[in-house]
């Protein structure tokens, strides 16, 4: 693989503090929808990180379906279901068991995961990837993969009419 | 190009925020936005294990795609379901909902 440059290590620390500062953003910003752009700034970033480990394709999808999708889905989820003030709309639990709790088992996985991470050591392949990305996996899609690609479709089919049906209940009631 | 412990370290920093946040927080749709983030550092994981570890192959960035498409049915039912929730309670704190609390 070689040494990274300056110039990776700048746009890997770049890409890290948009993936870590947004994610914290999520969780600790007062305001739901603050944490809204903050969520968006997070998948931005993963897309950045897709980008430097060459995976364009998932780069681009990962734009399109979790900014331009999910984030949105996200956003009006907010709008339909908000009470009260804004600016204090996305609160940690009252219970301090709970939060002390999640703080612990998040922290120790955590610790946990990194130490693994430190001890192993990975047999890294020394090969260049596919340069055409898009065509390989379309082929790998239709040629190796077909049952998994139509349980997809289906998959996304059946949620998505379920999706409509559970939230159109209190119209056919009435 | 960075090591992989740096990536699988990224990974592992978004992924215990996430789980942070779906543990502590009050609000259904902020859990789901900590699920989203959990996800994502899961799919930072397959692609940088499918770069560095099989690079011939990419069987790392097929899973991501269908992680990508469970994860936006998840995100589509899960909005439906607090949307429903919110209607029948006026809240979506999740320590209302207890209808299955004897």
């Amino acid at each position: 693989m070689g040494e990274p440059t300056t110039g990776t290590i700048v746009v890997f620390s770049v890409l890290a503090a948009m993936v870590i500062g947004g994610g914290l953003g999520v969780v600790l910003l007062r305001n739901v929808f603050h944490a809204l752009v903050a969520m968006v700034v997070c998948f931005l970033g993963v897309s950045g990180v897709y980008f430097s480990l060459q995976a364009d394709f998932l780069a681009v999808m990962q734009v399109l379906i979790y900014i331009g999708a999910v984030a949105v889905v996200i956003a009006f989820a907010v709008m339909l279901t908000r009470r009260g003030k804004m600016s204090d709309s996305n609160r940690f639990v009252d219970n301090s068991v709970q939060l002390v709790l999640g703080t612990s088992v998040a922290g120790g996985l955590g610790v946990v995961l990194l130490g693994l991470i430190c001890e192993t050591t990975w047999q890294i392949a020394d090969k260049l990837p596919a340069t055409d990305l898009t065509r390989f996996l379309g082929e790998a899609m239709m040629t190796k993969l077909p049952i998994p690609f139509e349980i997809a479709a289906v998959l996304l089919l059946v949620a998505l009419v379920g999706a409509v049906m559970i939230a159109l209940e209190e119209v056919q009631k009435s | 190009m960075m090591d992989l412990s740096c990536y699988l370290g990224l990974s592992t920093l978004l992924f215990i925020v996430g789980l942070f946040g779906a543990l502590t927080k009050r609000s259904a749709v902020v859990v789901l936005m900590c699920i989203e983030l959990m996800l994502n550092a899961v799919n930072i994981n397959l692609v940088a294990f499918s770069r560095f570890l099989d690079p011939g192959q990419l069987l790392g960035h097929l899973f991501v795609i269908f992680t990508i498409a469970v994860a936006a049915a998840e995100v589509a039912v899960g909005i439906a379901l607090v949307i429903v929730l919110n209607r029948y309670r006026d809240t979506i704190n999740l320590d209302d909902f207890t209808w299955l609390k004897g």
